[in-house]
């Protein structure tokens, strides 16, 4: 767990201070570590990073300062993002698009260093919008930074579940993309605002088997042959094929035909191929929210995975425990309690919720059973709670 | 409940002619009826109390035969709970009455029935928007046979607005826009949720017609020049008067006028009602909330008031409603609920839409001091906290 050695800090003991904690290297950025900070930390057995050096296991992807954006109009108010909701800057897109690349490399994110006063109740959030994707936050503190022991109590949390990030992510609708070139953007737009959305998504490269999910996203404009004809057979299959390119050429190409009997969504023409659909946009997408948005409705909220309650200031992240169940990882970017009283429903029959936060012992909720779903109140909580469904 | 029976009123006439002589002489003639009933819970009570109110209304003559529209409430996002509880036991128009009155409305002789609502901040299908709230929207489409639905926010497939003109000219608008559903139908039904709104003082059957307005028009993404196809944002305009609908549809009557929301909202909410007359007014206080329309207003809390009312003048079903709430229909501004607004229910009395003199209204069922459940008194305690704390 790396730590980003502050530029003012040239004192040595401040390594004291990180002693005892889940931190177990050093990151020094740009500049070198002053001398005797790495003579320091060579004695306690702490390895330096920096930006050309690391462990060779590790891919270091840089990213946003993880929380609620706040309004550079208007002081200390938050910006509402396209939903009218708190906008959230979050990585987790970003490292669970990492993983796919290259699944064999642990990610580490460097976030970019707000020039405003840092919070220390930001610090456990920013942890944890990487932990629950399976990343690694550079753990970046201001100089004047204190609260060690709240750092440490989240860090020992999710070192204490180790298996969490090889568990894989739980979802109905799949986005699909080589995720380079001009479709990059869009591509990794539609992942941010999905997820926004707390819609799960596996992320699918084009050299990968399509698999059976209840509907996908292809984000990009023009597949080969070889993809198309995996994209038909989805179809044919039953999924719902949400395709970015309005002039995807039905006819000639993956073979669709317009159905008059579906024509009834305002920005999408609907074909019928086989037991399935394939949606193609009326005109060209420029608003990634919308498309993301219409594509979720066009698969249709039924299938929803995970529904939430007074959670616009939340992430999350739902996964599959190994035993059966899930876990559904929830960040709180507000970084602090309050009176939100947040309502989860996923789908599936359970007979037992758990929820597991930092410093606490974990804690049995009452479950309600809501259709083919579970309901659970959850209770207040700062930066991240774990809600286990078994 | 009162019943009487053609028979019991034949055999009690006689004896009735000199009380009822005096009765004539000293109320006037009741130019409405609104019914009314207790009931407590969605549960199995619920159909018979609402068949009760249809029966007091003799609803087969309105609707056999006819296509009904039914606008909901289903205002703010379907993310937004009071607390955890659900939304439409605050909130929202409860699914099981939309159902239970789509079902009767059906066995009244209802030949199609069209639920609607300009769903928050979206086009999105009204069957999605009632599945991210939660609900399951077939409860409701198998409530009856024909039974549909349509979000009203944009043209949708008739993919042309109906122009509806105001009557009497209007307070603020001559003539709104809306979806073709609001004149594709013969009967139109609000079906309301009782509650206090923050801007207009109370949101019954009236108020609730507010959402059917699209917001391609007269919503924040409005287009400028024509409706705005992929609309969200609420509807500000109507608010505050911060801009004009689209050059589409009809503006306001002086632009120049108070844009002051507790003037304006109460007025288009009487225009809006004069240009779509309401042919059936039900609200359903059986769980509701106080203090607000929803989550985002501050210090509301649920309540469970277990009161349906249905009536087919809505300013009389409102007034009914309001006296239920402890609020005096009559009041105007300065007093309870309205305090910073004007009365709609005066405002659309002016525009000839019915009367909200309680004299005037004949109340089928219990009497109003049974059922009564009270807002008005939270209300003042909730006001004089809030207004402790700003001076704090």
């Amino acid at each position: 767990m790396p730590l980003r050695w502050p530029a003012e800090w040239r004192d040595p003991s401040i390594l004291d201070s990180i002693r005892g904690t889940p931190v177990n290297a050093l990151y020094a950025g740009s500049e070198p570590l002053p001398g005797p900070v790495a003579e320091r930390a060579q004695a306690l057995g702490l390895p330096v990073f920096d930006q050309d050096r690391v462990p060779v296991d590790v891919k270091i992807v840089d990213g946003e300062w993880p929380g609620l954006r706040l309004s550079r109009s208007s002081g200390d108010a938050v910006d509402a993002g396209p939903t009218g909701a708190p906008w959230i800057d979050s990585n987790t897109w970003r490292i669970q698009l990492e993983r796919t690349l290259a699944p064999n490399k642990r990610v580490w994110v460097r976030s970019k260093i707000p020039t405003r006063v840092i919070l220390a109740h930001e610090i456990p959030v920013a942890i944890a919008d990487a932990a629950i994707a399976g990343g690694q936050w550079i753990i970046t503190v201001p100089a004047d930074f204190k609260s060690w022991a709240k750092l440490s109590e989240t860090l020992r949390f999710f070192a204490a579940n180790p298996g969490w990030p090889a568990m894989k992510t739980k979802a109905v609708l799949g986005v699909l993309s080589s995720f380079t070139g001009h479709e990059q953007a869009m591509a990794s737009e539609v992942l941010n605002l999905t997820a926004r959305m707390h819609q799960p998504y596996q992320i699918l490269l084009p050299g990968e088997p399509v698999p059976a999910l209840r509907a996908l996203i292809y984000a990009d404009l023009k597949p080969t042959p070889e993809l198309r004809s995996k994209l038909e057979t989805y179809v044919r299959g039953g999924g719902l094929l949400v395709v970015i390119d309005n002039t995807w050429a039905v006819d000639e190409g993956i073979g669709a035909k317009p159905d008059a009997g579906l024509q009834t969504h305002p920005r999408f023409t609907l074909h019928k191929l086989g037991l399935g659909r394939v949606a193609i946009p009326r005109k060209a997408v420029v608003d990634a929210f919308q498309f993301a948005s219409d594509a979720q409705t066009l698969m249709s909220h039924r299938w929803d995975l995970v529904t939430l309650w007074n959670a616009a200031a939340y992430g999350s992240h739902l996964t599959a425990l190994p035993r059966g169940g899930v876990l559904l990882h929830l960040v709180n970017y507000t970084g602090e309690s309050g009176a939100n009283q947040v309502t989860a429903r996923v789908r599936g029959e359970y007979q037992r919720a758990v929820l597991r936060q930092p410093g606490h012992a974990p804690e049995s909720l009452p479950l309600q059973t809501a259709g083919r779903a579970a309901e659970v109140y959850l209770p207040e909580f700062a930066s991240y709670a774990g809600l286990e469904l078994s | 409940m009162f019943h009487c029976s053609r028979r019991q009123l034949l055999f009690a006439a006689p004896a009735m002619v000199p009380f009822l002589a005096r009765r004539a002489k000293a109320a006037p003639t009741p130019v409405s009826r609104v019914a009314v009933t207790a009931c407590t819970s969605y549960g199995a009570a619920l159909v018979p109390a609402l068949d009760g109110l249809f029966d007091s209304l003799n609803i087969g003559r309105l609707v056999r035969g006819k296509t009904v529209a039914i606008k909901i409430n289903m205002t703010g996002s379907p993310k937004a709970r009071v607390g955890y509880v659900p939304l439409e036991d605050t909130v929202y128009s409860h699914p099981r009455v939309i159902g239970a009155v789509a079902y009767l409305l059906s066995r009244a002789g209802a030949r199609r029935i069209r639920v609607l609502e300009g769903a928050f901040d979206c086009s999105d299908p009204l069957e999605e928007f009632m599945l991210q709230a939660g609900w399951e929207p077939n409860d409701i489409l198998n409530a009856a046979p024909n039974v549909e639905m349509e979000n009203t926010n944009i043209a949708g497939v008739a993919r042309k607005y109906h122009r509806f003109q105001t009557a009497g000219g209007g307070h603020i608008f001559p003539a709104f826009d809306l979806n073709h559903s609001f004149a594709d139908c013969d009967v139109f039904v609000s079906l309301a949720k009782m509650k206090e709104h923050a801007t207009a003082g109370i949101t019954l059957s009236m108020k609730n017609c507010f959402g059917s307005t699209p917001i391609s028009i007269y919503g924040g993404s409005a287009g400028v020049d024509e409706p705005n196809e992929n609309p969200r944002g609420g509807r500000g305009m109507f608010h505050d008067g911060d801009r004009q609908p689209s050059r589409s549809a009809p503006g306001e009557n002086e632009p120049a006028t108070n844009r002051d929301p507790g003037y304006r909202v109460p007025r288009i909410v009487a225009d809006i009602v004069a240009s779509r007359p309401i042919d059936l007014a039900i609200i359903d206080g059986v769980r509701s909330m106080a203090g607000g329309e929803g989550s985002w207003i501050s210090g509301v809390s649920p309540v469970r008031p277990g009161i349906l009312v249905a009536g087919l003048n809505p300013v009389s079903t409102d007034a009914v409603g309001m006296a239920l709430m402890g609020f005096d229909p009559m009041a105007d501004r300065g007093t309870p609920p309205f305090e910073t607004s004007d009365n709609t229910l005066r405002l659309a009395e002016e525009l000839g839409v019915g009367t909200r003199d309680l004299s005037r209204i004949e109340v089928a069922g219990p009497r109003i001091d049974q059922l009564r459940f009270d807002f008005a008194g939270p209300r003042k305690v909730r006001r004089a906290r809030l207004q402790a704390d700003a001076h704090a």
